[in-house]
């Protein structure tokens, strides 16, 4: 994938043929290596979702695991030098904390039932 | 001399963000519970998310033909959504997890439910 990302840049940069300095060298470098980072963050993250137990846990993992990927959205709008993927990346947010939601609510719905069956005064809402 | 100071911005903002995302996983993949790794991924997942969304958007405004309006109102809607939505569903997770009786790490010291001191 990183073949595939310098290659379609340096042929972007030879399509325009514009000679890049110094700065922007060290910029694109340390973007590349923020990818790195943020794709070994992606591999913990999914290591996780796998060996975990219980659902929440692995809710958990997947919330932080949509996060990193919205990361690295945002490194490769930079390192195609596009601004068109901010759209991309309030979506992406949008629905990550909507399926946060949906998937506590599904996890706790059963014992809000039952508390609702014992006549508990004290009946925590849960939204 | 502006582009200058304004590349070493974007590498700093860059540089402090992938270090909040990465700490968050970290934490994700080496604490023992759920309560523990949620602490660790929410605060850093969310200061990881707003570093890198500075940096692209500063990175974004020095191009020629940047709208920077459009830029910076984008940048800052998702930047208020993250601090507005990784609490609220942290929260509702872990309380979630604590009405299903999510196992807890066994060499915790006190349920602060249990000895209700404070």
């Amino acid at each position: 994938m990183l073949n595939l990302l310098i290659a379609s840049t340096t042929h972007a940069a030879s399509q325009t043929a514009v000679e890049l300095s110094v700065m922007d060298r060290i910029l694109n470098h340390a973007i590349d290596g923020c990818i790195i980072i943020v794709a070994l963050g992606m591999l913990f993250c999914v290591i996780r979702l796998l060996k975990s137990k219980h659902l929440a846990d692995r809710a958990l993992a997947a919330d932080t695991l949509a996060i990193e990927l919205i990361g690295l959205v945002i490194l490769m709008g930079m390192r195609f030098s596009t601004s068109a993927f901010i759209d991309g990346i309030l979506v992406l947010s949008l629905l990550n904390f909507a399926s946060t939601v949906a998937m506590s609510q599904y996890i706790a719905r059963p014992h809000l039932r039952q508390k609702k069956l014992q006549g508990d005064e004290k009946l925590e809402d849960l939204a | 001399m502006l582009n200058f100071i304004l590349d070493i911005l974007v590498i700093f903002f860059l540089l402090s963000g992938v270090f909040f995302m990465f700490v968050a996983a970290l934490g994700l993949i080496r604490l023992p519970d759920i309560y523990h790794r949620m602490h660790a991924a929410t605060k850093g997942v969310t200061l990881g998310i707003s570093g890198l969304i500075i940096a692209a958007a500063i990175h974004h405004a020095q191009a020629p033909d940047a709208n920077v309006v459009n830029i910076i109102t984008k940048v800052i809607l998702v930047i208020l959504f993250q601090f507005i939505a990784n609490p609220i569903g942290s929260h509702l997770l872990a309380k979630a997890a604590k009405m299903d009786d999510c196992p807890v790490w066994e060499k915790q010291l006190s349920d602060e439910e249990h000895d209700p001191i404070a």
